[in-house]
């Protein structure tokens, strides 16, 4: 038997136990409850993911500065932030060692 | 003035002054120490004798303590005392003393019976959390605080500006009901903003992950539930706030499900459950302003301890994402422990501290006649379970075990996640602990037996389904947009541009002149680093920001 339908039989005796337990405590509409349980939490999965997959998701370097994008999955590796370094260094200095890749204007006095 | 200095507030702001003066260790003592000191005093507050203060013809109320403000403040300084010792061995000097100012105001608002003191510690809170969330200096941390304070800043403006409007109209400073007067609009709107209702919650997700991993626990509990608290206080019973908290509960639900932060996941999750004591707030009965504020405690508690059990992942591991972690519950079965009682606290599962106070809310609401509230909350639950229950420990503990970095997490870390966590299943097995400090007595039996056997159909149904799904749950290495994009991507825009006109200019020019050109651009703000503390000059963001504000408060006075 396949992992799928495995869960399906599990969930076809989960609902049968559940009306049982409805009609001893008398609820009104028995079954209603773990019908909302199983289709709201399908509901909720795939309507988000639709939702992600058509308007929401982007690339986590969206809102990256375009030229540090690939230093940022460097500081994610490392756990330093290598922007802060080198703007550290500039300041100290340092820009020409920089090389070519960085524009003007990147490094400024620290706190103004 | 000895009357003042036994203000439970005064604790908190000398505390700061010590820890800031005073060597780490010993401001960790003091942190700790100080909510202690706090609770003392707020027990001894009579009750009945409001501590009022003269101040130019108008009548402040410094301290009220009533049955609306107590549950709130026990709250505040437990959990005070618990994220001070979570953070006794990883806060910086700075950042404690911001988070005991921070807390300190939480503390102050709920106590301010007046609203000119109540806007005060509003906006000192506002800038003690920006501290908390920039010093520790994470990456994104700086840009993060910035957006976070001018959004806060608009809020406070608004307060002001609905404050003073409603004093020039005749009303009275004493902070109790509003509504009625125009003016009433704008204070519920910069409450709004704090409470986190979305399209202006997304300061709350974006900040509150940037800070260190104590900070986040601090800064969890004081803003959007001192906003509930305001809103319990001011606008209980307007109807709106029905349909604001259920829209916040679900919208917190969808966008958890597509995070891959963990602590972002949480954060959603913040703005879900304050959904339900705004809905609280909207029904305004009795019943639902117990359920609110029962729900805001329990909340405080179980919210920390989550947000304490994946901050102690993310000190140990330096990951918070979950496609990046995966495979600890070997390395770390006892923060899977601890993280899952918050989880089932969160998920209202019985003998659980949040069964015993979400049921209040959607109870109220059923018994108010809103009956597609109470489903729709119902609905947000099950989200509620999926995420905080099943997705996080599934991706974040489960699987195979993968080789990360590890650190060890200090023994104060455990000692008080294993605190709160305790709290959690004192207040679910015993609920009276917590109905005996609501501001209404309680007519509710939680452990009825349809109740019970409702939520275990409810949790165990969305467990299953999830069973189905849950591949399609795996996290993916992008970020969601939010409403933030608004005022983010313009900027974004704008550096662009500004790195495209740099290009340029490098390319035909020496570096001399690139580098008056970059003293121009660094004074204009134009291309500041996202990450950096702003210069000086770039306050004239804040500047036109609070401008615009004051013109669409003038706006909205000449219209009305």
């Amino acid at each position: 038997m396949s992992a799928t339908a495995r869960v399906w039989l599990v969930t076809a005796v989960a609902a049968v136990a559940a009306v049982i337990a409805d009609l001893v405590v008398d609820d009104p509409v028995p079954g209603r409850i773990p019908a909302l349980g199983f289709v709201g939490c399908a509901l909720i999965i795939l309507a988000s993911k639709r939702l992600g997959k058509a308007l929401l998701s982007r690339p986590e370097s969206y809102y990256a500065r375009p030229d540090t994008e690939d230093r940022l999955n460097v500081e994610h590796i490392h756990g330093v932030d290598p922007v802060a370094a080198a703007v550290t260094g500039e300041d100290e200095g340092t820009t020409s060692d920089q090389g070519p890749d960085r524009g003007p204007g990147q490094g400024r006095p620290r706190g103004g | 003035v000895v009357e003042l200095l036994a203000h439970p507030v005064v604790p908190f702001l000398v505390g700061a002054g010590l820890v800031a003066a005073l060597p780490r260790r010993v401001g960790a003592a003091v942190a700790v120490a100080v909510p202690g000191l706090s609770l003392v005093l707020l027990l001894r507050v009579d009750r009945d004798e409001p501590l009022t203060a003269g101040l130019h013809g108008y009548e402040l109320t410094l301290l009220r303590l009533d049955g609306l403000a107590a549950p709130f403040a026990y709250a505040f300084v437990v959990i005070s005392a618990l994220a001070a010792l979570y953070g006794a061995t990883t806060m910086a000097r700075a950042e404690r003393a911001a988070a005991l100012v921070h807390a300190g105001c939480g503390l102050g608002v709920v106590l301010a019976g007046d609203l000119l003191t109540l806007f005060v510690l509003w906006e000192v809170k506002a800038v003690a959390s920006t501290v908390l969330i920039a010093v520790p200096g994470r990456p994104g941390a700086s840009g993060a605080a910035m957006r976070y304070l001018y959004l806060h800043i608009i809020g406070g403006t608004l307060l002001l500006a609905g404050v003073l409007w409603h004093l020039s109209a005749g009303g009275s400073l004493a902070f109790d009901a509003l509504g009625g007067h125009p003016s009433s609009n704008l204070v519920l709107l910069a409450f709004l903003l704090s409470a986190a209702m979305p399209p202006l919650h997304a300061w709350l997700p974006d900040a509150y992950p940037a800070a260190s991993v104590a900070g986040t626990v601090f800064l969890s509990a004081f803003t959007t539930k001192s906003a509930v608290y305001a809103l319990l206080r001011g606008f209980a019973g307007t109807e709106l706030l029905i349909v604001a908290g259920v829209g916040m509960a679900l919208y917190g639900v969808v966008y958890a499900v597509l995070e891959n932060d963990v602590r972002r996941l949480l954060g959603y999750h913040i703005v879900s459950q304050v959904g339900f004591m705004v809905a609280g707030a909207g029904v305004g009965t009795a019943a639902a302003i117990n359920g609110a504020t029962a729900h805001a405690f329990a909340h405080i508690l179980y919210k920390g301890l989550l947000l304490m059990a994946v901050g102690a992942v993310v000190h140990a591991t330096g990951r918070s994402k979950l496609t990046d972690l995966g495979g600890l519950a070997r390395a770390m079965p006892v923060l899977l422990v601890l993280y899952m009682v918050g989880a089932l606290s969160i998920s209202g599962a019985p003998l659980f501290s949040g069964f015993v106070s979400k049921e209040l809310v959607t109870d109220a609401a059923g018994a108010g006649g809103y009956d597609a509230a109470l489903w729709l909350l119902k609905l947000a639950s099950v989200g509620t379970f999926l995420s905080v229950g099943l997705k996080l420990p599934l991706f974040g503990w489960g699987g195979p075990a993968r080789d990360l970095p590890r650190r060890p997490v200090p023994s104060t870390m455990i000692v008080a996640m294993a605190t709160v966590a305790i709290m959690n299943i004192a207040i679910g097995v015993q609920p009276a602990v917590l109905y005996d400090l609501l501001p209404f007595p309680v007519a509710y039996e939680p452990f009825a037996a349809h109740k019970v056997v409702e939520v275990l159909q409810l949790l165990t149904f969305t467990g299953l389904a999830f069973w189905l799904l849950a591949v399609r749950l795996r996290g993916e290495p992008s970020i969601t947009l939010d409403t933030d994009w608004v005022y983010r991507a313009r900027s974004q825009q704008v550096r662009v541009a500004a790195a495209d006109v740099g290009g340029r200019l490098a390319s035909a020019r020496e570096a001399a002149r690139t580098r008056a050109a970059t003293a121009v651009r660094s004074r204009l703000a134009i291309d500041r680093d996202l990450d950096r503390v702003p210069p000086v000059t770039s306050m004239n963001a804040l500047g036109v920001v609070t401008l615009a504000t004051f013109l669409v408060v003038l706006a909205v006075g000449l219209l009305a």
